[in-house]
């Protein structure tokens, strides 16, 4: 007589829905986001830490007692100030500009039908491999009067290359030509096709690629630092922050001016802890805002019928 | 397709080469310097046209774009109102522009000259290298040749570029001891300095050493000793990073006849036997030597028992460390490399801004220490070579930008860079001819003294006598005006580190004759030293931590040094002092 298998033990987590996997997954994922989260966290915390407080050193888990004399002292700097502002312009227009010119000219190449597209895109392509460095670069900037000049932080990155490729081949495998052919019908020409059919139709992509360029622009200083270099008030927060980290006398200034505020002379480290929250805040606000085209953006494509 | 393709390759590799020679393209001599900035009110003078005779005044208004590292311009209704700035382009009829920069500024720099848009006088480190590339190119103006063709208008700038020292220098940059193409920049102390001097938070000496600082190495050690058991960590030696083992070699391992730090040259990393200047001068690596290796033992007891801070090269130093003894944790740091004036910035920033009410005597300024009666040495020349600057052969007007820097080389030039009282020009100097000045610029930034062309011919921003003084013995025994117009509490704090300094300095600091300024080592040198500095990074960490024993492992430290060149170093170290000795120590 055969005996009867003993019946399979489940766990509480089974008998709740849960696996194994499931489980470890869920701790690791838990696990690599606090660590992607803590510093971040950790910087907000010091940020606004009273200094007797923060002095006292140990984990920095939670907020002991909340003091923002540090926010006040940064934004009492006339330097913060006017960058913020200049990185909001460039980000906005360099964004702007980005998105339009890229998706028009993928768009464009994605008709492989006309005449002289493959080239074009090819050209386009090679620069991405191959570029001809930092001195050519700066006589064509010079004798195109961008060098000293606002608009080197927009102009140069309009069309953004690796985004280039991505839309194309949005733009020529997901983008149905059927849906084109009846708006041609209807009367719409290429121009409003792109405008009025292909642009909604692709909103996800595109929200999740004006995410992407705009943290590229909001980061970025280099062409700042290249190609202005010394007009203060053109100076990107980016940089400010990149100055706050390493050179001296924006901290000393920004301390300077808190003692004579009243305050007593801040320790740099929290002060470059608001900073670096200052630099981050825009975007992480923006962020939620955009998530879910993003996700949306992300998963599109993904099923093919 | 494939005849498309063909052409397109053809194309792509057409436009390769086009951008080849478009990046390569020598720039016309004479192109506009300022076109990258603000428009220059150029003039229709030509160099060559100038009259030797022509008085300053009478000469038209040129624009000059200047350029040094390090500073800001975000002070902008300073800078449209600064009074300093006015005097000078009043004094030499020019308009200023100025440009800084930091991160990236050297590669900026670079470009532009390449591409014929420098500054109309901009520095560089003197690398020797990259002079001697530069004129080569034909990329900056020989200024001897202007200066010495009309003495009479460059008189200072012509008793300089005469002097034997500066004409040194031509030969170790371009090889030729006539042919000026930079404007020297030389880097000495005004006061005596000594880096590897602790600073003791006074408390704590009071509670485990009965207040004494201490004196020997012996004691320094019982000192820590007592400090970590009392609950304190005793000492902060400076390493932010792992970076800087010079502090530890100078306060506990130089007093005891030996150096564990990376070699570096001469002086650095390497002990001395026979006398400097004589051919019986040798430089030893020491750092694997049986002597390290005890230095090495005190530093992990030291760690062991709370003697020394347990994030060593972990810890940030101005951050970490510093809020650190400010709390009152720590009981003694390594403040600096020794300048005065560290210690009255280590005060402010690491002490009295977490205690407002601090006295000056919170704070004890240590000793160096000794070993069996012997200080250890530190071997300086008390120079060394800074920033140099250079005109571009893209300037229109090299001349009148002689005229500026013959101006600042000037006693007037000098007092007006180094002579702020307050916002106000220092009359007391003896100079009548500026009017007062309402506040200079750059005096937000701690620093009293204009803030440009600070480093122009002294790498440490002070005075140079250059009317009554040769240039070598201007630069190297430049003024330090700072405390005569420092607060009453601010000279106080340079005071004490003064004073305290002075007591052991000319026991500790021992002058090398000038041609180790001159010393250049082979490039190879530098693949070693890093792999050396790897090296020491990585086993003396461990042997200090504990995680590797001493005894045990040191013969594999040792090894480690050989294997990367430790022994071919050190040869190149003593043929680089004897090349320098037989070549410029006459």
């Amino acid at each position: 007589m055969k005996k009867k298998p003993a019946p399979l033990r489940r766990s509480m987590f089974m008998r709740l829905g849960f696996n194994f996997y499931d489980v470890a997954v869920t701790i690791f994922c838990v696990a690599f986001g606090l660590l992607c989260f803590y510093p971040l966290w950790y910087c907000l915390v010091a940020s606004v830490m009273p200094y007797e407080e923060y002095v006292k050193g140990g984990l920095m888990l939670w907020f002991k007692g909340i003091d923002l004399q540090y926010y006040i002292q940064i934004f009492s700097t006339k330097v913060y100030t006017n960058s913020l502002l200049v990185s909001a312009v460039k980000t906005v227009l360099a964004t702007a500009l980005s998105v339009l010119v890229t998706s028009a000219m993928a768009y464009a190449v994605s008709k492989v039908h006309i005449r002289g597209m493959k080239l074009i895109n090819a050209l386009v392509v090679f620069n991405l491999f191959f570029a001809g460095g930092l001195i050519p670069q700066y006589m064509l900037y010079k004798s195109l009067h961008l060098t000293g000049n606002f608009w080197v932080m927009v102009l140069p990155g309009t069309l953004n290359i690796s985004y280039f490729i991505i839309m194309r081949n949005y733009f020529s495998f997901s983008v149905s030509r059927e849906l084109e052919d009846a708006a041609m019908i209807d009367g719409c020409n290429e121009v409003g096709i792109f405008f009025r059919i292909v642009m909604p139709l692709s909103r996800g992509m595109i929200a999740a690629v004006t995410l992407f360029i705009a943290v590229i622009n909001w980061n970025d200083y280099y062409n700042y630092m290249m190609f202005i270099g010394n007009k203060t008030k053109l100076q990107p927060f980016a940089w400010v922050l990149h100055r706050m980290l390493t050179d001296k006398s924006l901290m000393n200034q920004v301390r300077n001016g808190a003692a004579s505020l009243g305050f007593t002379l801040p320790p740099p480290m929290a002060l470059r802890m608001a900073t670096i929250i200052c630099a981050t805040l825009p975007i992480v606000i923006i962020y939620p805002f955009i998530q879910p085209y993003f996700t949306k953006g992300m998963t599109l494509g993904a099923v093919k019928e | 397709m494939k005849k498309y393709t063909t052409l397109l390759c053809l194309l792509l590799a057409l436009v390769m080469v086009m951008a080849c020679f478009t990046g390569c393209a020598k720039q016309p001599a004479q192109s506009d310097p300022a076109g990258t900035t603000e428009p220059a009110q150029t003039t229709d003078t030509a160099p060559e046209d100038s009259s030797t005779a022509e008085p300053a005044e009478t000469r038209e208004t040129v624009n000059i774009r200047f350029a040094q590292f390090g500073n800001n311009l975000d002070d902008l209704d300073g800078y449209a109102n600064d009074p300093i700035k006015a005097a000078i382009e009043q004094a030499v009829g020019v308009t200023l522009e100025y440009d800084t920069g930091t991160d990236g500024f050297d590669d900026r720099m670079q470009t532009e000259l390449f591409t014929g848009s420098a500054p109309d006088l901009f520095p560089t480190w003197g690398e020797s290298d990259k002079i001697a590339s530069w004129v080569q190119d034909g990329l900056v103006t020989n200024l001897g040749e202007i200066i010495n063709a009309e003495p009479d208008r460059y008189p200072t700038l012509y008793k300089m570029m005469n002097s034997e020292e500066w004409k040194a220098y031509n030969k170790l940059y371009t090889g030729d001891e006539t042919a000026s193409y930079a404007i020297y920049s030389v880097a000495a102390f005004a006061d005596p300095s000594f880096g590897g001097v602790p600073v003791y938070n006074q408390a704590i000496l009071d509670e485990v050493n009965e207040g004494k600082v201490p004196a020997t190495v012996d004691e320094f050690l019982t000192y820590c000793e007592a400090a970590g058991s009392a609950g304190y960590v005793g000492w902060w030696p400076r390493n932010d990073k792992l970076t800087n083992w010079n502090e530890i070699d100078a306060t506990l391992a130089l007093p005891q006849g030996t150096s564990i730090t990376v070699p570096r040259g001469a002086g650095t990393g390497t002990i001395l036997s026979g006398e400097a200047g004589t051919d019986s001068e040798y430089w030893t690596v020491s750092a694997v030597s049986e002597q390290s290796k005890a230095v090495v033992k005190q530093l992990a007891e030291l760690y062991k028992n709370g003697g020394l801070d347990a994030n060593i090269g972990v810890k940030g130093d101005f951050d970490d460390a510093y809020a650190d003894f400010g709390n009152g944790t720590l009981g003694a740091v390594n403040f600096g490399f020794g300048y005065p004036g560290q210690f009255r910035d280590f005060f402010k920033s690491a002490w009295l801004a977490v205690h407002p009410d601090a006295s000056i005597d919170d704070l004890a300024v240590g000793q160096a220490l000794t070993s069996n009666g012997s200080y250890g040495k530190t071997y300086s020349t008390g120079t060394w070579i800074n920033s140099h600057y250079f005109i571009p052969t893209s300037c229109a007007y090299p001349d009148r930008v002689l005229d500026l820097v013959e101006f600042l080389a000037s006693n007037q030039g000098q007092d007006l860079l180094h002579n702020c009282v307050d916002g106000a020009f220092n009359t007391s100097v003896g100079s009548d001819y500026w009017s007062a000045i309402d506040g200079a610029y750059g005096y937000g930034d701690g620093r009293c003294k204009y803030v440009w062309f600070s480093y122009m011919f002294s790498g440490v921003e002070y005075y140079c006598d250059f009317e009554n003084q040769s240039w070598w013995d201007a630069v190297s025994h430049p003024v330090d005006f700072s405390n005569s117009w420092a607060t009453e509490e601010d000279a106080a704090l340079v005071s004490k580190a003064k004073d305290t300094i002075s007591g052991f300095v000319n026991e500790v600091v021992q002058p090398l004759p000038a041609y180790y300024n001159m010393v250049a080592l082979p490039a190879e040198a530098t693949d070693i030293i890093n792999k050396l500095a790897t090296i020491t990074n990585e086993y003396l960490t461990q042997f200090i931590g504990g995680q590797l024993d001493i005894d045990a492992s040191w013969s594999d430290y040792a090894a480690a040094y050989e294997a990367a060149g430790a022994a071919e170093l050190e040869t190149m170290i003593n043929d680089a002092v004897a090349t320098a000795r037989t070549t410029y120590g006459g």
